[in-house]
């Protein structure tokens, strides 16, 4: 529970800046460099989080960030200040996320391995305590939609509404999406204990 | 651990109920199970869950802000989704009346009253729907309320039900000679509108995705089979449902293509 606790109040203080990054965005759509870096340092540890739990390296997923940074610069003048910021950033992060994946699925298509490559354990980037370990294994055992749901409904700390305006799709098809991905998780638990 | 209690149960469903909460608050009697079993109480961990420890150096988010810093200039924010809706609509309109004052207009004299009043108002409430989730297309983070596919499948279902429905069935003579050409205006008319919606649409923020060009191809179609409908003097069940709707069909799969080539060739530039 100590883990569930500290979560809960970081979401909250997280949640807390979201009425501000509305005006934040609308002083950036007006060239204000100050508004932009204020909402690079606040939404920059969420899209990381975002880029690191859904499955990728931490050299990646801050290629992942500056990407999706340089997109969010392109089209901030899609965004409108009367609608919720973090939906809009979480979707274009989730359209870069799934280029560079495809991307990258296309460029190792043509490649020839020519030897064995060297065991670079990714975690250890991270040196994560047991733990996180054991949550980011359980994550990698979701099929890759039910994960993105569950990275951020429980990482990223957003409602179902706004993961369904992210992921370009109903609150319904969330919801069980969500539930799919509870049911799988029990199912892992029920096996290891 | 073998089974199952009625307490991880109880557990399990009040997790259920809180699907979009951050941090599930448990009951009283659910909490003191925490204690007593470790399944649940790695669940309840799990779900509440948020790593804190991953974050990014302080290098890359300078690079990050001087980079935008370089190029920032003031933006106009884009229009409320209303107004793109009506854009998109008034395009395909516009372009469908102005086609129609132009070519002959057999279709009207042909189509009784109930067959004119239900095709014109299933075309335009494709045309309505299709502009809708055109809009949610190119603005990220909009709540969708029906997915593109399904406002695909039904603005052609609605077509075809209306033709089933509100048309005589019978097989034309000459089925295949009278056809093509009018496949062909359509498609010839679809092209057109397809661009027109697309410089509508390339003031937003452009996913290249295959559910977009589906949509945009959806609509010139449907742009294309309204000219045909009061254009064209055959107004048999089967000619329309087979060559008018087959401009729709075929204009949506081919915009649904050229979406997925584009993007591709995108990104082997990149």
């Amino acid at each position: 529970m100590v883990s569930g606790t500290s979560a809960t109040e970081m979401q909250r203080e997280e949640r807390a800046g979201e009425s501000g990054l509305a005006g934040l965005m609308a002083r950036y759509q007006k060239g204000d460099a100050a508004a932009v870096e204020e909402l690079v340092q606040s939404l920059s540890p969420r899209l990381f989080r975002y880029f690191a739990q859904s499955g990728a390296a931490a050299s990646d997923a801050e290629d992942f960030l500056q990407d999706c940074w340089v997109r969010i610069h392109q089209a901030r003048h899609t965004y409108r200040s009367t609608e919720p910021v973090l939906p809009w950033i979480f979707a274009i992060a989730r359209h870069t996320r799934l280029d560079s994946y495809r991307r990258r699925r296309r460029r190792e298509s043509r490649e020839v391995l020519v030897s064995e490559p060297p065991e670079t354990a990714i975690r250890a980037v991270y040196s994560l305590p047991e733990r996180q370990e054991e949550f980011l294994r359980m994550l990698e055992a979701l099929p890759e939609s039910q994960r993105e749901v569950i990275v951020m409904l429980k990482v990223s700390g957003m409602t179902l509404e706004e993961v369904a305006r992210a992921t370009s799709s109903t609150v319904g098809s969330v919801k069980q999406k969500a539930h799919r991905a509870y049911a799988k998780l029990r199912e892992l638990l029920q096996k290891g204990a | 651990m073998s089974g199952l209690t009625a307490d991880c149960k109880r557990v399990d469903e009040e997790l259920d109920r809180q699907f979009g909460s951050p941090a599930p608050a448990l009951s009283e009697p659910a909490r003191r199970h925490l204690d007593e079993c470790e399944r649940c109480r790695k669940l309840n961990e799990w779900i509440g869950h948020a790593s804190s420890s991953s974050s990014c150096r302080p290098e890359t988010l300078a690079s990050v802000h001087s980079r935008l810093s370089a190029s920032l200039n003031p933006v106009s924010a884009r229009p409320p989704l209303s107004i793109l809706v009506f854009r998109f609509g008034i395009v395909v309109v516009s372009l469908a009346l102005l086609a129609i004052g132009f070519m002959r207009r057999a279709g009207f004299s042909r189509m009784n009253v109930p067959q004119l009043i239900g095709i014109t108002i299933v075309l335009l409430a494709g045309v309505m729907l299709l502009a809708v989730c055109l809009a949610w297309e190119i603005t990220p983070g909009s709540l969708r309320r029906v997915s593109a596919t399904m406002a695909t499948a039904m603005a052609a279902g609605g077509f075809a039900a209306c033709v089933l429905l509100l048309f005589p069935w019978w097989t034309p003579e000459a089925f295949f000679a009278r056809g093509w050409p009018c496949l062909g205006e359509g498609l010839g008319l679809a092209g057109p509108a397809a661009l027109l919606l697309w410089l509508v649409a390339r003031r937003g923020a452009l996913p290249g995705t295959g559910a977009f060009g589906g949509l945009l191809g959806a609509m010139a179609g449907l742009a294309g089979a309204s000219v045909l409908q009061f254009a064209c003097d055959r107004q048999e069940g089967e000619h329309l449902l087979f060559w008018h709707g087959g401009v729709l069909l075929i204009s949506m799969a081919a915009g649904f293509l050229i979406a997925h080539v584009l993007s591709y060739l995108k990104q082997r530039e990149a």
